[in-house]
């Protein structure tokens, strides 16, 4: 028995110390591959959607000119947001950059991204290329001077040329650009063609007139549709129903002081624009189900009791991927025949064609400069590219060559008249606050949504989340 | 992660790690033979610790110290702000997630040793007992992050009349009662009853581990103490009051123990089940927050980690000693 126990006790710390390290020197090693929770990771030859060849052709030649006839090689890691079918669909706009250029992809899209990428700098394993929820994450690296610009890689010329003036001006600080706008979502007042007896036209108050009625009425169903639980994100989806509100009110001058601090949470033009959304998520008779289901339905059916049985609500103001999300529960639901939008009302007929936009950012870091990393961003500037992303029919594209036609589908065709179409682009805090802000943002919308009284030292939090 | 990445991070791990350790060690037991006995004998314990050694300061000694530093520093981890990070990690909205601790801290070794306890003695009487503790034990394999998400479409809630989309709600409502919105009730309806749903979720997650451990201490009470106090007259309960009780109890302390430093830390359920949202915050996941968005805070998240530290330390000693004790 004690020689037994000795042996053991000879041979423990052998035993030890191997384990240990190796698990400190396997920590070290894994940590390159930054695929965090609510991460997935897929190279770029996984499943595609089948794309049309001849847009196809014209997005490898377009990779082959951007490499430029230089030698590349090695692989490129991307971290972006999108997981899952929707992230296979942006790897298969990048496979062209692999055939032409033999540089391979590793695509990882996480949901939280932002601390990936902060824990990826820190560990000093960044990813080469960000695909980022909106600009917030570029324009915070480029203050920091941490980000590559773009002004020097790409061109001012080819930028303005391929993209809209409002929108590379919230992706430059002091005049250079350091992001390109990628997908780039509008957001629409959805309705039920075969129930929807309201208006599609007017101002707000008319539809919200029309709303008052339908509450009224206590037949149980709500004017308006809503749902906010996302785990972590809970609370996003409301982000641009308050900012287009702000904006529809107070016009893109304004919002562009209050996307960018200047303007304080606890001015009386953010409090009124919180209040309206108020009016409608922290009613009874107002939004689907009442404040606690707006709090606890995932955003999978943000839109879904649109087309239930027996109908729950009517209309639903979210981005223009709301359609998608809605055939995922209804697949024979059709747009837009079945489910059509009218646009963001505005009392105020000056803002009436004022477009509010959401979406991707593409930038990189100057830590991961190499020609590998610029012939990419060529690449992903170029319309080729970028029709590819139109093509898989889940998203409308900021390049402005993008032809209508490339859109496989009625809902993102006519969306794209809706962005193309407007005569202002603006964007709100949610694309360009800092993630503190925006976070801060969407707790603050939970918190308001369960508990209406607390707005103000809610909106003081928010402030506070700026410093 | 490819296959190519996992295939070097085997190679590294399995092969590499160990044989690089077993080099040094056999190098520097070539070195001792050549110096004096009796130094050599002193020496050698050191020379097998060194690995051992360099990896604790590395991994847990180094940043330890860093954190105290960068506790006392402001957010960008420059300057000197005194106590101002503890102040501000003890008052405000972090007072609320203090509580939420500390009902973790009650409650969740509560859960799973009491469950375990009762599920222990239970399946020791049965004759499917492998059958009934494989299953107790599977939730085990469960990462916390999945059992998170699961746990969040069982509890999801639909308003009362529509259909229950969470089994829980659709029992209730099958059974003629009113659906509960388990994690996300408002601050008017006892909100720490959210907190109480997501500890519910630790329970189902530490107890196969419990019982495990507890059902072993329970197998090792000698059946002819209990035959006799059986034949003395003792009914069932005070048979396990009086002697299995006291037998299990320093198992029952490990479990205990070890839900405790759970508790205090606790994060993943939290994170993706409700991120802290409808007054479940809690102080890891404050950490978290402060430590990962942009910018970041390092001297607020710093003087939470230490704060953690200090509240875990005496239980991790009082493990520690039993452990010790235990094995002697």
């Amino acid at each position: 028995m004690t020689a037994v126990l000795r042996r053991r006790t000879r041979l423990a710390p052998l035993v030890v110390a191997g384990a240990v390290s190796a698990l400190v020197l396997t920590s070290c090693a894994s940590a390159d591959d930054s695929s965090a929770d609510g991460g997935s990771g897929s190279s770029a030859s996984a499943t595609a959607k089948t794309l049309p060849q001849d847009l196809v052709d014209a997005a490898t030649a377009a990779a082959t000119e951007a490499a430029g006839g230089e030698e590349l090689t090695g692989s490129l890691t991307i971290l972006g947001v999108t997981g899952g079918a929707e992230g296979d669909d942006l790897v298969a706009a990048m496979k062209p950059f692999e055939d032409a250029t033999g540089v391979t992809i590793d695509y990882t899209g996480s949901q939280d991204q932002a601390s990936v990428l902060a824990a990826g700098i820190q560990a000093g394993n960044a990813p080469d290329i960000i695909d980022a929820q909106g600009a917030g994450l570029a324009i915070q690296y480029a203050q920091s001077g941490d980000a590559l610009s773009l002004s020097d890689v790409i061109g001012d010329d080819v930028l303005a040329q391929n993209y809209n003036a409002g929108l590379l001006n919230s992706v430059s600080v002091d005049g250079t650009v350091y992001a390109l706008w990628g997908e780039a979502d509008t957001f629409q007042v959805w309705y039920n063609t075969a129930t929807y007896d309201g208006p599609t036209e007017g101002s707000y108050a008319d539809l919200d007139a029309w709303a008052q009625t339908q509450a009224a009425k206590g037949d149980g169903v709500a004017p308006w549709c809503m749902a906010l639980e996302a785990g972590a994100g809970s609370g996003f989806p409301a982000q641009s129903w308050i900012t287009n509100q702000f904006l529809k009110m107070h016009g893109p001058e304004k919002l562009e002081q209050w996307a960018t601090g200047e303007l304080p949470w606890t001015s009386p033009e953010v409090k009124a624009a919180f209040e309206r959304f108020g009016a409608v998520a922290t009613s009874d008779t107002m939004v689907n189900g009442g404040p606690q289901a707006v709090v606890s339905t995932s955003i999978v059916d943000y839109s879904t009791g649109m087309f239930s049985d027996p109908q729950q609500c009517q209309l639903s103001m979210w981005g223009n991927y709301a359609a998608g999300l809605a055939q995922s529960t209804y697949p024979d639901l059709s747009v837009p025949e079945d489910m059509a939008f009218f646009p963001v009302p505005s009392d105020d007929p000056a803002y009436a064609n004022t477009q509010l936009t959401a979406g991707h950012t593409t930038f990189a870091l100057t830590s991961n400069d190499s020609p590998e990393v610029r012939a990419f961003l060529k690449y992903w500037a170029s319309t080729e590219a970028q029709s590819l992303i139109a093509a898989s029919g889940r998203w409308t594209v900021a390049n402005t060559g993008v032809a209508m036609d490339t859109y496989p589908n009625a809902a993102m065709e006519q969306s794209a008249e809706l962005l193309q179409g407007a005569e202002t682009l603006a964007v709100g805090p949610e694309t360009l606050a800092p993630s503190a802000v925006s976070i801060a943002y969407n707790e603050g919308i939970m918190a308001y949504v369960q508990d209406p009284s607390k707005l103000d030292s809610i909106l003081a939090t928010i402030q506070a989340s700026q410093s | 992660m490819n296959t190519l990445t996992l295939g070097r991070d085997l190679l590294v791990g399995v092969l590499l790690v160990p044989a690089v350790v077993l080099l040094l060690a056999a190098a520097g037991e070539r070195a001792l033979h050549r110096i004096d006995h009796r130094v050599a004998q002193r020496l050698r314990p050191w020379g097998w610790l060194t690995p051992v050694l360099v990896a604790v300061v590395a991994v847990l000694v180094y940043p330890t110290v860093l954190t105290l530093v960068r506790s006392l520093r402001g957010a960008d981890g420059t300057g000197f702000v005194g106590l101002d990070n503890y102040l501000w990690a003890l008052t405000g909205d972090n007072l609320r997630s203090l509580l939420n601790n500390a009902l973790w801290v009650v409650l969740l070794p509560l859960g799973v040793v009491l469950l375990g306890l009762v599920m222990a003695v239970l399946i020791d009487r049965v004759r499917y007992e492998r059958t009934a503790r494989s299953l107790l034990v599977l939730p085990t394999a469960i990462s916390l992050t999945a059992a998170g998400i699961s746990w969040r479409l069982l509890y999801s809630w639909s308003p009362e009349g529509r259909t229950q989309l969470g089994v829980l709600n659709a029992v209730l409502t099958k059974l003629g009662l009113s659906p509960v919105p388990w994690i996300a009730r408002p601050p008017s309806d006892m909100q720490w009853l959210n907190t109480v749903a997501l500890i519910g979720v630790g329970v189902w997650a530490g107890l196969g581990l419990s019982v495990l451990v507890l059902s072993a201490a329970v197998k090792a009470v000698p059946e002819e103490l209990l035959e006799a106090a059986r034949l003395d007259g003792a009914g069932e309960i005070r048979v396990f009051l009086n002697i299995t009780l006291p037998f299990v109890w320093p198992s029952v302390l490990t479990v205990a123990t070890t839900q405790f430093t759970a508790a205090v830390k606790t994060f993943d359920v939290v994170y993706v089940m409700t991120n802290g949202g409808a007054g479940t915050n809690v102080v890891a996941n404050q950490l978290y927050t402060e430590l990962f968005r942009y910018p970041s805070d390092l001297g607020h998240a710093s003087a939470i980690a230490v704060l953690l530290l200090v509240v875990t330390l005496p239980v991790v000693w009082f493990n520690i000693r039993s452990i010790r004790r235990e094995a002697l």
